[in-house]
């Protein structure tokens, strides 16, 4: 096998030293590790294609790995097999900015997609500070959510290139067509390009991806908004999005802002906690290409006639906290330096549940994530709250965080079981699971037969040896 | 021909629907004979039986007997300029869903509605309008099946900022042709709302559409929950006037239209681009004038001297309609309109002279907003046809449209009223362009017929050099054959569909035959 | 070749301007039926909820396609193209008399053709009447007025009864400028004997010079025409043409809608010309009105809809393309308006897109439960006005929404607008 994988990918990116091997048994999740036998690292979708066709020879798994990090077991091997590292594609293939979409390479990290994309005043829509090492590609397939929600679509995700599990090369929506940009997903045949959405790298893996761009607004004004409870945020952000008012927007508590915040001053970690209000909600404000202190000036009166109609105060600033717009700004705008990931600096790992639900539910979780906690004698204050309204505000990604030490055992396990009984109870109220990580996706699964089913007889299509990344999802 | 065959499923079918909701006289069957299709509409082939479903456990009962006693069934929408919906088979079942036509739910604050598939838009857009709320309807017309129209195509007004149907599907029930009923999306959670469409996991609603849907051959969708949007216009849709001569102006505090002229299609859409990276309006197109005059005239006569005389094409060509809403506030509509200003000034536009405005705002623009009058495409010449409709960006769009013209040129007999009688449309934000040429022909076996083998010839050329063009997965199987092998996804497709429907009774050949 | 910028002009010259003056073509308009489906929804732009946005009865009642003017269309290119016959399926009956002819298609069909689909509909029911006779629910119609020259088997003296001890001139013997034509229905049904009435006595306070037949008056056909008895109703039209043109008479003023509809609007199929204008009382009320002829002295205080009478509305004028569908619309919401303490409030569906009451089209006498259905829904939608009263002024209207009432749990009241008006003189 070895002899196989160096002819196809190049000795020194066939790699099977044990610490490397280990590096890939696990990931940020209580996730239980899991060895492969070796990690690849081919450097063309030519070379993926060769690792699939010799993984249906030998009926080896594969498992495609784009980060440099994982947060939800996704790329742990369930039945051993072969990590396949695209992290060498790490291009920039191309950036439309007249049609504002880029191309790229599963190795494009959002740091390098953001610097790339300022040079021609572009910025892609992304999710909520993620770590450095992040694939900008794996998460727009894994529809992690924008904080952006004024546009009428969730997902920025357009064209792209996959290597099917059975070895052939296809392109989809207008990517297939010699006589267009590739900027329509839809077609050849059906919506294809939906079934590798989601799908944790079983159906087939994806050498390229079209994603949208925005234009980068140069000039922006921040505005935090605070609120007592999680309620309160609710009709605020339901009148912003309803009246199209501002670019980001999205709600953390105390502790998730603190941690956010925290970098810049380890120290005053506790007292940025104890400072912040419970939660606050980021509004920014930003001008288009043209006449943009007009664009400015009309989203916030709007807010403001809103602010007093339901009596919440927009402000430059939550606890007093000194430049803070401009710290905020720094953050959107700029790749964070450090690889670090902001949710992991208070105990060095957190765990995250999160799902889709109205925003109106959101207060009903959260009590419910209050009581599960008290049960498992985990202290509230420590849980983080991040609310990510979707599309204008029809829904919201609801992320309830919960910081635990990844040495001590104890803290492991019991986070580990409040993780798992949480979510269970959080599902049987509504919570809808959209992306089956771990453990969700038995809970997510068996209740939804036909599902199921139809996604088992696609992957049966698709995949008939079953090695793209087997044991996820409900394969 | 009533054989035993028939008449066993005659009376199951009876059974299950009760009498009054089955039927299978010739009478009945012929208004079921035909579609859109040239060959259906030469040659209209009735079905056996039309049936009434009332709810998913009818369609379920009737999709299950199907597979029993092996007989194809057709589910159809409001059968509006359908596809592929007349019987290749004996035996078939025309599915018509006119029992199943409520509105099960809106909500207002997470801008959502759950429709069966006997809503039209028109009324799906009303109740949302009622609600601060807006979707969009299809050129063709409002009076389609919203949910059947969310499968299909769904090219809309307002897709400037909408985009295409598929951006609009939540969540979704459906029957598939196996018998089993599927739920997507947040439906799969047994306490969820309906307001996702996603997932769980990959994502099964790319099953149900692709660039023009799966004709019904992966089963019937029952359930629809679509997305609604924030809308800040009037709670009843404007309109004054007596038919056919009725007006519309949308409240002039929140909604503006401005028609300006380009010497050329690129130049026009050049100007779109700025339109669109200025992130302004919720309607932004380049209409043709054929277009124009087709929604304008009341007749046939109007429509011929007003061509004749050269009205539209003095004052129209290449002509940009832009309309800008105010969502946040009246100040939002006086920015987009400063906005729009300087690009007009700086794309060399020209506005249109005030009385054509007048023409345009009054008598069509707001089709754009709720229904444009589709229907009177077809009758200025017997019926139209299209060469191309591709979605992709705009500069695309705009090379397209080049080979269309090379086409309609070459093409004989000849297309009436030739002038470029194509349109282009800004999709998401100009993310992507829309375009499609319609031109009018002669409703006769001899047009048809011959349009058919040179537009077949053209398009089987067109796949060899592997380019698409969008309309061509409208002729469902048949495309598939043919684009299947070339851009590899019809052992795929051919798989899904012998999985699903084993014993190919969903509306066969679509949307490829499995052998 | 057709070429950029070379004008290419249809061989089909219909298209370009619609042959309104020849004789009429099923094959064409059947042919040139799209499948659009506009023919059962009302227009888009006028759809205010979800509850009124059909506009044919026939097929929201049994949804078959069949049952709407694309089904008939595609059943009328059968017949005329040989691949049916009339009399291979018993249920073209059903389809083609089961429908109240209200012309909701018809209106809608005209947004966006040059076409007249219940002309094909009506064109339909004559040759299946040809082939296979009157149908039998029909029969007494056709019988009553071979023999009694009305629709309701009364003796032909008994028409004159109402105006007994008036003193209103008998046109046939003493000349007057206008000719009060007062119908089968509101002649000969006591049940409206009060209506007609009190258009006499208005007619007389706003001091019109008017004069009746009497018992010399014959049906205008309506019936007739819409079951398919062409015929019959040829010789009707041109017996009551003859005679008002004999007469001299300039005015023919009618109170009901469906006389006023078909004088007006299919007598011009025979050829023969109309000396006459033809006015329905609700126009010439509010004329007085304006006029000051007439005047309110009394309060009514009431909420009040108007449902507008197809034969009245959308089927009340000849066929031009492109033209607006005309009608008397606005002259019975003048005189609403003009009633003190009456307050005005639309349906959803009113004027040329209104829904019918389901009485016409030979359906009151034939398909009683079709015909209440459709009664039904009008009510409905005139109760979710809020209004107390749902106003009307033909008679045909009146007594099928009157039966549907009867038989309602939360009534509507219901009035001819003469009979509400004259409560306020």
């Amino acid at each position: 096998m070895r002899k196989e994988l160096e002819a196809i990918v190049g000795k020194k990116n066939v790699l099977d030293d044990e610490a490397i091997l280990g590096m890939y048994s696990r990931d940020m999740s209580l996730h239980q590790p899991r060895m492969p036998s070796f990690v690849v690292k081919p450097g063309s979708a030519g070379e993926v294609q060769k690792l699939v066709k010799l993984a249906n020879k030998h009926l080896v798994p594969l498992i495609p790995v784009s980060s440099g990090v994982h947060f939800h077991g996704e790329t742990i091997p369930e039945q051993g097999g072969i990590a396949v590292d695209l992290g060498r594609m790490d291009r920039i293939l191309e950036i439309d900015s007249r049609n504002r979409k880029v191309k790229i390479e599963p190795g494009v990290t959002w740091g390098a997609l953001q610097e790339a994309l300022k040079e021609h005043d572009q910025m892609a829509l992304r999710p909520l500070f993620p770590h450095p090492r992040v694939s900008a590609l794996s998460s727009s397939l894994e529809r992690y959510p924008m904080l952006i929600p004024k546009y009428e679509y969730a997902d920025p995700v357009l064209t792209m290139e996959v290597v099917l599990p059975h070895g052939d090369i296809f392109k989809t929506g207008t990517a297939a067509a010699e006589n267009a940009q590739g900027a329509y997903p839809e077609g050849p045949g059906l919506d294809f390009y939906r079934f590798f959405q989601g799908a944790q790298g079983t159906l087939g893996i994806v050498t390229w991806l079209n994603i949208k761009t925005e234009y980068l607004p140069r000039h922006q004004k921040v505005f935090f908004i605070p609120f007592k409870k999680i309620e309160d945020a609710v009709e605020p952000i339901y009148q912003l999005q309803r009246r199209h008012i501002g670019n980001e927007c999205f709600l953390l508590n105390s502790l998730d802002l603190a941690m956010l915040l925290a970098d810049d001053r380890p120290k005053d970690f506790e007292e940025l906690r104890d400072a912040l209000p419970p939660y606050v909600l980021t509004v920014v404000i930003a001008g288009g290409k043209r006449r943009p202190m007009e664009r400015i000036a009309y989203e916030e009166e709007a807010l403001q006639e809103i602010a007093s109609q339901l009596l919440f105060q927009p402000a430059a600033t939550v606890g007093g906290i000194a430049g803070l717009q401009d710290t905020m700004l720094e953050k959107l705008r700029t790749p964070q330096q450090e690889d670090t990931y902001w949710k992991s600096r208070y105990k060095g790992s957190t765990q995250d549940i999160f799902f889709i639900a109205g925003m109106s539910q959101a207060k009903d979780f959260y009590r419910k994530a209050l009581e599960v906690c008290a049960e498992f004698s985990y202290p509230t204050a420590d849980m983080g709250v991040y609310l990510q309204p979707l599309e204008r505000g029809r829904g919201c990604h609801l992320c309830f965080s919960f910081p635990c030490d990844p040495a001590s055992d104890t803290d492991r396990r019991k986070t580990g079981d409040l993780y798992k009984r949480l979510s269970k109870e959080l599902f049987s109220m509504g919570a809808f699971f959209s992306r089956p990580y771990g453990p969700w996706a038995d809970m997510v699964y068996t209740g939804a037969t036909q599902y199921t089913n139809t996604l088992k007889e696609i992957k049966n299509i698709f995949d008939p040896n079953n090695i793209l990344n087997p044991g996820k999802l409900c394969y | 021909m009533k054989d035993k065959k028939h008449t066993r499923i005659f009376d199951a079918l009876s059974s299950i629907l009760g009498r009054d909701n089955i039927a299978d006289d010739p009478s009945v069957m012929i208004g079921y004979s035909r579609d859109w299709m040239p060959e259906a509409t030469m040659n209209p082939n009735p079905p056996a039986f039309v049936a009434l479903p009332c709810c998913v456990e009818e369609v379920q009962a009737i999709v299950k007997l199907a597979n029993r006693l092996k007989f194809p069934f057709i589910p159809v929408g409001s059968n509006f300029w359908s596809l592929n919906t007349v019987p290749v088979k004996p035996y078939t079942v025309v599915l018509d869903p006119k029992r199943m036509n409520r509105i099960l739910e809106i909500n207002e604050k997470d801008m959502y509605a759950v429709i069966e598939p006997y809503v039209s838009h028109a009324q799906i857009l009303a109740e949302a309008n009622k609600r601060g709320l807006y979707l969009g309807a299809p050129e063709a017309g409002a009076q389609a099946s919203s949910l059947a129209n969310h499968v299909f195509q769904a090219a809309w007004g307002v897709s400037h900022r909408l985009g295409m149907g598929y951006r609009n599907i939540l969540s979704m029930e459906w029957v598939l042709p196996n018998g089993e009923v599927l739920k997507t999306g947040s439906l799969t959670a047994p306490r969820a709302a309906r307001l996702w469409g996603e997932g769980p996991g990959p994502d099964l609603r790319g099953l149900i559409r692709g660039s023009y849907g799966v004709m019904g051959g992966f089963g019937v969708v029952t359930k629809m929950t679509v997305k609604l949007h924030p809308y800040p216009g009037p709670k009843v849709f404007p309109c004054e006037g007596i038919l056919p001569a009725q007006r519309s102006k949308m409240p002039p505090d929140r909604f503006a239209w401005y028609l300006f002229t380009y010497p050329t299609t690129q130049k026009a859409v050049d100007a779109m681009y700025e339109i669109c990276q200025a992130e302004i309006a919720g309607n932004c197109s380049k209409l043709p004038t054929s277009y124009l005059n087709w929604w304008w005239a009341k007749s046939g006569e109007e429509y011929w001297e007003t061509w004749k005389e050269g009205y539209w094409q003095k004052n129209c060509n290449n002509m940009v309609a832009v309309c800008l809403w105010g969502f946040t506030s009246p100040k939002q509509l006086e920015y987009e309109k400063r906005v729009l200003e300087d690009i007009i000034e700086e794309t060399g536009g020209k506005k249109v002279p005030d009385e054509v405005y007048d023409r345009i705002v009054t008598n069509i623009a707001n089709s754009w907003i709720r229904t444009a009058y589709g229907p009177r495409v077809i009758a200025r010449s017997g019926t139209f046809m299209v060469f191309s409709i591709q979605v992709d960006t705009m500069d695309s769009n705009v090379k397209t449209l080049k080979h269309s013209a090379d086409f309609l040129d070459k093409y004989s007999p000849p297309i009436l009223d030739c002038d470029h009688t194509d349109w282009i449309h800004s999709y998401e934000m100009g993310h992507l362009g829309y375009e499609e040429d319609m031109f009018p022909i002669q409703k006769t076996e001899e047009e048809l017929g011959s349009l058919m083998e040179s537009f077949t010839k053209v398009m089987q050329k067109d796949l060899k050099r592997k380019h698409e063009y969008n309309i061509a997965p409208g002729l469902g199987a048949m495309y598939h054959q043919l684009a299947g092998p070339v851009f590899g996804y019809d052992k795929l497709l051919k798989g899904i569909k012998k999985s699903l429907d084993p014993n190919n009774v969903s509306c066969p050949p679509q949307p490829i035959s499995p052998e | 070749m057709g070429k950029q910028n070379e004008m290419v002009l249809p061989k089909d010259t219909r298209y370009m301007k619609y042959p309104v003056d020849e004789p009429f073509d099923p094959r064409w308009t059947a042919w040139n039926c799209s499948r659009c489906s506009y023919c059962k929804w009302i227009d888009p732009w006028r759809v205010k909820s979800w509850k009124y946005a059909r506009i044919c009865p026939q097929n929201k009642r049994f949804m078959f396609d069949a049952y709407s003017a694309q089904g008939k269309c595609d059943l009328a290119l059968a017949i005329i193209d040989g691949k049916m016959n009339w009399e291979d399926d018993p249920r073209i009956k059903d389809i083609l008399f089961q429908c109240t002819m209200c012309g909701g298609c018809d209106v809608m069909d005209k947004t966006i053709r040059d076409a007249e689909v219940l002309k094909l509909q009506k064109w339909m029911r004559a040759e299946y009447v040809k082939k296979m006779g009157v149908i039998p629910e029909h029969r007494p119609l056709v019988d009553s007025v071979k023999n009694y020259d009305n629709v309701w088997m009364q003796p032909r003296s008994k028409r004159n009864a109402w105006a007994k001890g008036m003193k209103i001139k008998d046109i046939v013997k003493e000349k007057a400028e206008v000719l009060l034509f007062v119908g089968c229905t509101y002649g000969l049904s006591a049940e409206l004997d009060k209506t007609i009435t009190n258009i006499a006595k208005i007619l007389k306070k706003c001091k019109i010079d008017f004069g009746i037949l009497g018992s010399r008056e014959i049906c205008c056909g309506s019936p007739l025409e819409k079951i398919g008895a062409e015929s019959e109703f040829e010789r009707m039209a041109t017996a009551n043409v003859e005679m008002f043109n004999k007469l001299g008479v300039k005015t023919v003023l009618t109170p009901c809608a469906g006389c006023y509809g078909t004088i007006n609007a299919e007598y011009d199929r025979f050829n023969i010309k109309k000396d006459f204008e033809v006015v329905h009382i609700t126009e010439l009320i509010e004329q007085s009105i304006a006029e000051g002829t007439l005047t309110f002295k009394k309060e009514v205080p009431l909420t009040v809809t108007w449902h507008d009478p197809c034969h009245l509305g959308r089927l009340s004028r000849p066929y031009v393309p492109g033209r607006e569908i005309e009608g008397v619309y606005e002259s019975p919401r003048n005189i609403l308006r003009a009633i003190p303490g009456v307050q005005l409030y639309e349906m959803e569906r009113i004027k040329e897109y209104a829904w019918c009451c389901g009485g016409g089209g030979g359906v009151y006498t034939a398909f009683k439960d079709f015909a209440q259905w459709t009664a039904l829904e009008r009510l409905e939608e005139a109760k979710d006005t809020g209004a107390q009263a749902l106003a009307t002024s033909c008679p045909w209207c009146e007594s099928n929404l009157g039966n549907a009432i009867k038989g309602m749990e939360e009534k509507i009241g219901l009035y001819n607008l003469i009979d509400l008006m004259a409560q306020a003189i």
